[in-house]
Order: C-alpha cells, then structure tokens, then sequence
C-alpha cells in the first residue's frame, strides 16, 4: 500500500472520530480523569504511606483522620545478627532510636459490701489500702477491647471507707482495676546494615518515672549493649531515624484494630476494580460471542439461544451467586466468573440486537460474495460494529460488579485469595458500619470508602455517558 | 438582479410581468452551518424573486445548498446552530429577525412547505383527514366542522382516493402516493400565496409521480399559488417549472426561463447537469461497439419462459419459474417474485426495471444466491444455484459478483478502502495479503480512483467514489457475471453519468455479463441491450432496449414509459 500524500490529512477511522468527539466531552472527561486518578491512587498509593495496611496497632484503636503518632509497630523483636523487620521507612535507616517507657500492669480486686470497701487484694495479697492515679482504669473496659479507658483522678481507696467517686457504676460490687504504672525510661538504639541488626544498645535514664523524655545531661548515662531487645508499641514515646524524629500521620484515620484506613481502602479499591474490570471482561467476552452468534445465524438457533439467556434472566442471580460464594471457597477467582456470569446477559442482548439490524446491511451481503467465512463475517465484519454498545454498556458494567461485589461483602461474603479475606471497598463499609456506633463517633470508618466507591461510580458512569454520546452509531457512521 | 420573464405557453397561467410587485424576494442570503469541525457556508450571495402564481425551481446536487434555502426562507434554522444573513421579504416584509410568532403565522398562512418524506411528516397517531383539518382551523380559525369539511374538500380536490373517510384512516394506512397528496393538501389548507415543496416527490415511484405533479400542476393553476421547488430532478421541473435557479456549492450557478436554460444553458455546470441526465427518448451514446440486437433472439411477452428453455444451455444466468415468498407479520405469505423466467446470454447487458417493490432487488438476490427460492431455479452457466449451501456458493461467487444500493452502507465503515477491495483476493486465496494490497492500486485505477484514496475510510468518501469502491471489489476476482442493485438510485446526477460511462466501458473492456437492475427506465435504457419490466413479482414484458420506447406492448410498461420525466420543456407534461 502506497502511503498516502503528505498534503492530504490524515484518513480518520470511526473510531478515531469518535475518540476526537469523546475529548470534547466534558462529563466524560472528567470522569475519565477522577477514574483514572483513583486507579492511580490504588496502584501507587501504598507507597506514599511507610506503613503496611496488615500492620495493627491494638493501642491506638480507631482515631480519627489526621491522627499522628510515633512511628512504630506493634512490637519489635530486635536481635543481634538478625534482619530487624523494622516498618517502611524505619528499615532504610542507618540508626534507629526507640524512647520508650516501659509500663507495669498490675491488677487489683475491690469488693464493696454494704456500700463500703471490704477487701482489697492484688493476686493472692489483701491490701489495706491502694492508691490511683490518672494511669489506673477499671478492668472491665480494658477487658472489652483491649484498650486504656478513662483515667481516675488521684484519689485513695481505704478498707471501710466508701469508694472514690465515679469508680463503680451502677449497682456493682465487684471491680476488677488494671493499673498499669509507668517504668523508668529508656533509650534503644538499634544500628542497621542492609535491614540487619549489626549493634544494639539500650541505655537506661537516670530519672524516675516521669513524664518527661530521658534527660540529656552532660555525662549522659552509659549505654549497655545487648543481644535482644523487644519494643511494645504502646511503650513508644518518640522514634528518631539517623536523628531525625519519625512519626506516622493516618490520613483517613485508623481502624478499631489501629490499622491505617487510607492503606485499607487503597488496597480494597485495587480488589474492587479488579473484580469490576475482569468480571466485566468475562462478561464481554461471553456476551458478544454469544449475542454475535445468535444475531448472526439466527432462525431456531437464536430462538433457542434467547430463550435460554430468558430462563437465566429469570433465576434470581444475586441468591446464586450467594449460593456460589457459600458452597465454593469464597474465592477471588470464582467471583470474577460468577459476577461476569450475571452480567453477560444483557450484553448478549445487546450485541444480538445489533446484529439483527446489520446483519441486513449490504456490506454483510458484499462481504459474503467476497468470500468471507461466517466466522469472519461475525468477528471480523459485524462485532467492530456493535464495540461502541459494548463499551458504553461495559463502561456502565464495572460499576454495577463494584457494587453487587460490595453487596456480597456488605453480608458478609468478602473475596478470598488462597485463604485469606480481602478488603474492599464493601466489606470496608460493611466493617465501617458495624464499628460505626449509635452516635457515629467512627464516622471514618464508613465514610472515606463510601466515598471511594462513590467518586469511582460517579466517574464510571459520566465517562459511559461520554461513550455513548461518542459513540452513538448516527454520529459515527455517517 | 436581472429577473428573465417566465415564457410560457399556455394563456391560463400567463406569468407576472417583471413590473409587477414580487412575492418573495430574497436578496444576499448567506447562512452559515456551526458544526462541530467549525463553520460551515452553506449558502452565499443568494438573490432570488419569486412572483405570484409563478412556480421557480431551484436545482442543485446534494450538498448544493438548495434546501437550506427553503429552510432559511421559512425561518426554520436553529439560532444556535446557522447564522443567517441577507433579506428575505414576503411582500415586503421583512422575514430575517422577525418575531417569532409572527414567523409562525406566516408559516402555513401565507407559505406552506412541504418535505420530502411523507411518512415521517405525517403523525402517525393521528388520521390523515384530522391533521389536514387541523391546519384549516390553526390558520383560517375555521370550527371544527366547517375545518372537517374542508379538509374533505382538499383531500378530494388533490385527488386522494375516498377523501370522505380520510378521518378514519391512519397515514399507514395510505400509500406513499396518498400520503403526499394528503400532505399537499394540508400545505394548500389555509389558501398560501407559496408552496415551498422540498423534493416532494423524491420517495415516489415514476407513475405516482407524475400524478401528483399533474394534480399538483392543477391546482396551483387553478388557485394562483407560487411554487418553490426544490429538486435535484431536471425532468420534473421541464415539466413543472417556468423558472429554474441552479445552485452549486451554497451559490446561484445560473437563473433563466426553463426553455431558454434548457435549449441554451449559459454555464458551463448547467450543460453539464444537463448533458449527464439519461433520457429516454434519445438513443445511448456510441460506445465504439457494435450494438447488439436485441430484438432477435428477445423473448416476447407471452412467450418468456419457453425461449428461456429453448436458450438454456448457453445462458450466462438463466432464471426459471422463480417464486420467492416472504411471511407476513399476519401469519400470510408475501409473493416477492411470481413465477420468473428469463435468461441471459453470455456479455449481454439485461436490465430489470420496475418500481419500488416489484420484486426485482429480491430477485437479483436471489440470482446471486442471497436469497433462497420458494420454488423455480436460478442457473449461472449450468450450474444451479442453491441459497445457503455455502461451499456450493463460494466457487460460484468467483464467478459472479454484485454491486450494492447503497453507496456507504455496501461498505464496511470501519475498513479501508484498500482492506475492502483486497477482501475477495484474500478470502478466495487468490493472492496472498500482502500481493492483494499491491492489486488494490491497479483496481483502483480501472474504475478511475486516485490510488491515493486507499488509505481512506468510506465516510471520507463522496457516494460516487464509495460506489467506485463497490465496483472495484466486485472487479477484484475477475468475475464473469457482475450483478448492478440500484447501482445509481443514490447518486448525483452528474456521478450517475459517470459511473454509467464507467459500466459501458468496463462491460466492453472486460466482456462482462450484466444484469442491472434499476427504478430508472432511462439509465437502462444506456446501458442494456435487453430491458425486462417487472411489475408486482411478474415479468410483463422483455425487448430490445432500442425498440422498448416505441414497441412496448403491455399497458403497464407504456403507462411507465409515459410518466417517466423527461428533461425537455417542449414535452412539458404536467
């Protein structure tokens, strides 16, 4: 083939045309640039924050956005010799300094009777008398999750004298009191080569428990060297890396375990649009060569074809699907195929009706006398046809598998990969709901991947619209 | 601007002096398309007059720009979509920027359009006889029984057939001839000074049309009306007009007398336009062939089928008692093609003419094994032809080849040009694709395309062109037997010309065995040497096509023959 002149313009194919007039299309624009930047966000995102989504911080429990903290995990098992495990950022460092303050639980027993207190024991020892500080909480709330409830004022519990107020509520008689007492700080500091441990030392402060950091005196005390050492992340006060003090910004907050939500939601997003995007290329696949062989033979075949599509129709799908998910693993696998299944239904309809219609055209006709096999005609002359339905209906198909995928997940049958459950935007909602409380206090919790899932939907489906004004087989054809 | 006194004949419908006050005057239209890809000039510098009782054509191919005249005069053009400039003025007033309600009175009232599609203008949920009343009561403020009343009265004076239960019938429920008819008449309600008539009888068969332009004829006649045609059909206004304005490119070519621009056309484009129209009543032009004679071995009217078989053995195609039926919506069987016989001799040209559903597009399907038979044969040299057997098929599609209607819908949109011409050497084997795209240049250049248009795409593509390309692949395997649908019902005058000259002289060059199927008699009439006419799925008559103008014998081929236009206003007939 001769190239054409170079004066001429270039030869615009239909589908360049309607690229031309999908760039004029300020919704679909729009939604093509929000889309595209959620994706890019899901992919990359992780990178932006030097924590692991899997990484829980039972202390913390849910705060809200913009909740800062020293940068450290759960707990660090640090060994001479050993690769140091250290999180995202921490574990390029040169020199890792842990301030921490080691705490002390003990748990005390008070019983009342008659409205005063009775017996006092710590373990198997009565006590006379207990004195709490801001640091003491009744045990029945560090029991329900873990966590550190509300501090009590100083205040002395004496046997035969009543108890301070505010200490017992309701009509109790018994308390269980955790009280966990500050040890004296210390400094760890680790030093790494290549993410191993090559020295660590920990150096004790003189000062007694306080509240202030480890003072730094002219004759600063001396620092032991060690084999091990273990860093429990509520003990944390303040992490330096190569000197520099390092703390960690959730930016949508944190989960009830203390895992980042931003992390959480970036991850589910991935596991939404993976499931939106194959299902609905399983879908598509299915559907057009379904609907393109049914539209193009035709006669009993495609009687019989529809019909069957009908029968399907027909079965309430969301239960199969259910069904599937139930019997099966809830397999990431499987719930591409079974979601694709539910939707290539109506994109068989689609394509067949577009056949029908230009299967009477001429060039169908020309094609044949030209030779063409009916495997060409359908793939090669008819299907190119019918792909800007398709892909307005398939632009308008990923939103609707996110959202049947988030229905699965909302009662509770969220993806699987090899065993393990993966977030997504659904069962991030349907997490965040149940953790929401009565007065939404963990209002994050839901709203942050609400809002993912809604930005993606909205941007889908301005972007279908685009499409299908593009598209649209007058504008394109002529 | 200089206004040529209309010259006609007849006393009864003498035309306005030139002193006298002109109707409608345009002068320096000029409007301008706002598309997508930017403006668009779609008419410039159009100057015009027309005078009371006159009836002026304006004439133009496609893309002329004669119908956004028509729309411009009537105030029709979106605001956001064209800009229009100049004058326009209906007895002196001023159109251009007049209120809108004013425009809306004086649509219908004093000017009425009429379109070129009757079906999509008619509301299909309403009776015909209800929407002409309607105009009578919109505009003349008529009650609804003396709007009723009059509505029967118009119907019947355009000769609507039992105008009196016109109230009772849906456009449906009409024919396309009716439907029009019915459509003028609601245009005639409210007594205009102007019929605007955008090719009105473009959807119309031959016979129909020339009815409704006799009726038509009649009665502006008869009631003093001006006519603004627009057409891109020269016969009809020889026939109908006594002034013509051609228009080229959005501007006025040349405006004269319809006897003097057709004896004596100034413009250059005029005498083309009117040299590439196919007459009937002259003979083809010499193609350097001996002509064949017909006549000879022609088979008479009643003697079809048993010639047929006398000539079987060497016929190129020879058809058979051929009945093809379609099932009706109502449980029914439609008759499409009824008990056809005929045969064609190797390099021979057969024309097949007929009005729109006659059955002939589902008979040449049929001969190229399209369309399955419900009873009969179709033989292509000897061998029969079975619709659906697909390797029985494929050897005989090398042999036979087929160019389509529809200029852009005969070609796959979204291959190039050269991917579709290569497509039967690629399919059939003949060559390898990469030696096939080579070959594409040299078809290209035997139907007389620019190479360079290989790379294109149809769209970018004029109907001529795209018909070109339609041509060139049906050439691509070296067929024996080319079959012509309507090859040219879509096309241009002038491209029409062309591409029959193209035809002659490929079925010449290449010995090519022809069965060209067309509405047209003229263009059959250059191009075949034996002309068949089918009527309602039979054969009525087959002759000669040199002596098919004088000798036809069924009356339906005469009565054909009759109401074909004819490009000449000495013949004038409506």
């Amino acid at each position: 083939m001769q190239p054409a002149p170079s004066n001429a313009p270039r030869p615009l194919s239909p589908g360049r045309l309607a690229l031309r007039r999908l760039r004029r299309h300020r919704l679909a624009m729009a939604g093509l640039i929000l889309v595209a930047a959620i994706a890019a966000v899901t992919l990359l995102g992780s990178l932006a924050v030097p924590t692991t989504a899997a990484e829980t911080r039972a202390w913390l429990g849910a705060r809200p956005p913009g909740h800062t903290h020293p940068h450290c995990q759960a707990e660090t098992r640090l060994a001479l010799g050993q690769p140091a495990r250290l999180d995202g950022a921490l574990a390029r460092a040169r020199r890792v300094e842990f301030d921490v303050r080691p705490r002390e639980h003990r748990e005390f027993r008070i019983a009342l009777r008659r409205g005063l207190v009775h017996t006092i024991t710590h373990g198997a020892e009565p006590l006379d008398e207990l004195a709490l500080d801001t640091d003491a909480a009744p045990a029945h709330e560090l029991l329900a999750d873990g966590t550190v409830g509300r501090g009590l004022p100083h205040s002395r519990v004496r046997i035969g004298q009543p108890p301070p107020p505010g200490l017992f509520a309701g009509d109790e008689r018994v308390l269980l009191l955790r009280v966990t007492e500050a040890g004296p700080p210390s400094t760890v500091a680790v030093t790494l080569d290549r993410g191993r441990v090559t020295a660590l030392s920990v150096r004790h402060s003189d000062a007694a428990a306080g509240t202030e950091p480890p003072p730094r005196g002219p004759t600063p005390p001396p620092a032991l060297a060690t084999d091990t050492a273990v860093i429990r992340g509520e003990e944390v006060i303040a992490v330096r890396a190569d000197g520099r003090e390092r703390r960690l910004t959730h930016w949508l907050g944190t989960d009830e375990l203390g895992r980042d939500l931003f992390l959480r939601v970036v991850n589910g997003g991935r596991v939404s649009l993976l499931v939106g995007l194959v299902a609905t290329l399983v879908s598509v696949v299915v559907g057009v060569a379904y609907g393109a062989v049914a539209g193009y033979v035709g006669g009993r075949v495609d009687a019989v074809m529809m019909r069957l599509v009908d029968v399907l129709y027909g079965l309430p799908f969301i239960f199969l699907v259910l069904l599937l998910m139930v019997v099966f693993n809830r397999n990431i696998f499987l719930l591409f195929a079974a979601l694709g299944l539910v939707q290539w239904l109506t994109m068989a309809r689609i394509v067949r009706g577009q056949i029908l219609s230009l299967r009477e055209r001429e060039f169908v006709a020309a094609a044949r006398m030209a030779g063409a096999s009916p495997a060409r005609i359908v793939f090669v002359h008819l299907v190119p046809h019918t792909l800007g339905p398709v892909i307005v209906y398939a632009t308008l198909t990923v939103p609707a598998v996110i959202l049947e995928e988030s229905f699965l997940a909302f009662v509770g049958l969220p993806v699987q990969f090899q065993g393990t459950t993966l977030d997504s935007w659904g069962s991030l909602v349907h997490l965040g709901m149940q953790a929401l409380g009565d007065s939404g206090q963990k209002w994050w919790l839901v709203l942050f991947p609400s809002l993912a899932m809604v930005a993606t939907l909205f941007g889908l489906n301005g972007l279908g619209d685009g499409l299908r004004d593009s598209l649209d087989p007058k504008g394109a054809a002529r | 601007m200089t206004v040529t006194a209309p010259t006609r004949l007849t006393a009864a419908d003498a035309p306005a002096p030139s002193t006298a006050v002109p109707l409608l005057s345009i002068r320096d239209l000029a409007v301008t398309y706002h598309g997508h890809s930017g403006d668009v000039p779609a008419v410039q510098g159009f100057s015009a007059e027309v005078f009371p009782g006159d009836a002026v054509a304006i004439v133009g191919e496609s893309g002329s720009g004669k119908s956004t005249v028509a729309l411009a005069v009537l105030g029709l053009l979106g605001a956001g979509s064209a800009t229009v400039t100049g004058s326009v003025r209906l007895r002196g007033e001023e159109l251009i920027g007049a209120a809108r309600r004013r425009l809306e009175d004086v649509r219908g009232r004093h000017i009425a359009m009429v379109f070129q599609d009757p079906l999509s203008s008619l509301n299909p949920y309403l009776t015909v006889g209800l929407q002409v009343a309607e105009a009578c009561e919109r505009h003349l403020g008529m009650t609804r029984r003396q709007s009723h009343q009059r509505a029967r009265e118009l119907l019947d004076e355009l000769g609507v057939a039992d105008a009196a239960h016109a109230f009772r019938r849906h456009p449906h429920q009409y024919s396309g001839g009716m439907r029009q008819r019915s459509l003028l008449a609601s245009g005639f309600a409210a007594d205009p000074a102007l019929l605007i008539a955008d090719e009105p009888t473009t959807a119309l068969d031959v016979i129909t049309q020339a009815r409704v332009l006799g009726r038509l004829r009649e009665r502006l006649t008869a009631r003093g009306m001006a006519l603004l045609l627009i057409t891109h059909n020269l016969g009809i206004v020889a026939g109908l007009c006594d002034r013509v304005i051609v228009m080229r490119g959005g501007t006025i070519v040349e405006q004269a007398a319809v006897r003097e621009l057709y004896r004596t056309p100034r413009h250059d484009y005029t005498r083309r336009l009117l040299a590439a129209v196919p007459r009937l009543d002259t003979p083809p032009p010499d193609d350097g062939r001996p002509a064949r004679d017909g006549t000879a071995a022609a088979p008479g009217p009643g003697e079809a089928g048993t010639r047929a078989t006398a000539t079987a053995t060497d016929a190129a195609i020879e058809v058979r008692e051929a009945i093809v039926e379609f099932p009706r919506p109502d449980g029914g069987r439609l008759r499409a093609v009824d008990g056809v016989s005929f045969s064609v001799r190797p390099g021979e040209v057969f024309g097949l003419v007929g009005q729109s559903g006659s059955g002939k597009s589902t008979l040449v399907r049929a001969v190229a094994g399209l369309q399955a038979l419900t009873s009969g044969e179709v033989r292509i040299g000897g061998t029969p032809v079975t619709a659906g057997d697909r390797h029985a098929l494929r050897p005989l599609w090398r042999r036979v080849q087929m160019v389509f209607q529809d200029p852009l819908s005969s070609l796959n949109a979204r291959f190039t040009v050269a991917r579709i011409v290569a497509e039967p050497l690629v399919n059939f084997g003949i060559l390898p694709p990469r030696e096939a795209r080579r070959r594409v240049d040299g078809l290209l250049a035997a139907v007389s395309l620019d190479p360079a248009l290989a790379a294109r795409y149809p769209h970018e593509l004029s109907g001529g062109q795209c018909q070109r390309v339609s041509l060139a692949r049906a050439l691509a395997v070296e067929p024996e037997i080319l079959l012509c649908d309507e090859p040219l019902s879509a096309l241009d005058v002038s491209v029409q010309a062309e591409i029959l000259a193209l035809l002659r002289e490929l079925r010449t060059r290449l010995a090519l065995t022809v069965l060209f199927v067309s509405h047209d008699l003229a263009v059959v009439r250059h191009l075949a040497d034996r002309v068949a006419v089918m009527h309602e799925g039979r054969l009525v008559e087959v002759k000669a096509a040199a002596s098919l103008y004088a000798e036809a014998e069924h009356p339906y081929t005469r009565a054909l023959l009759a109401a074909v236009p004819i490009p000449d206003p000495a013949a004038r007939r409506y």
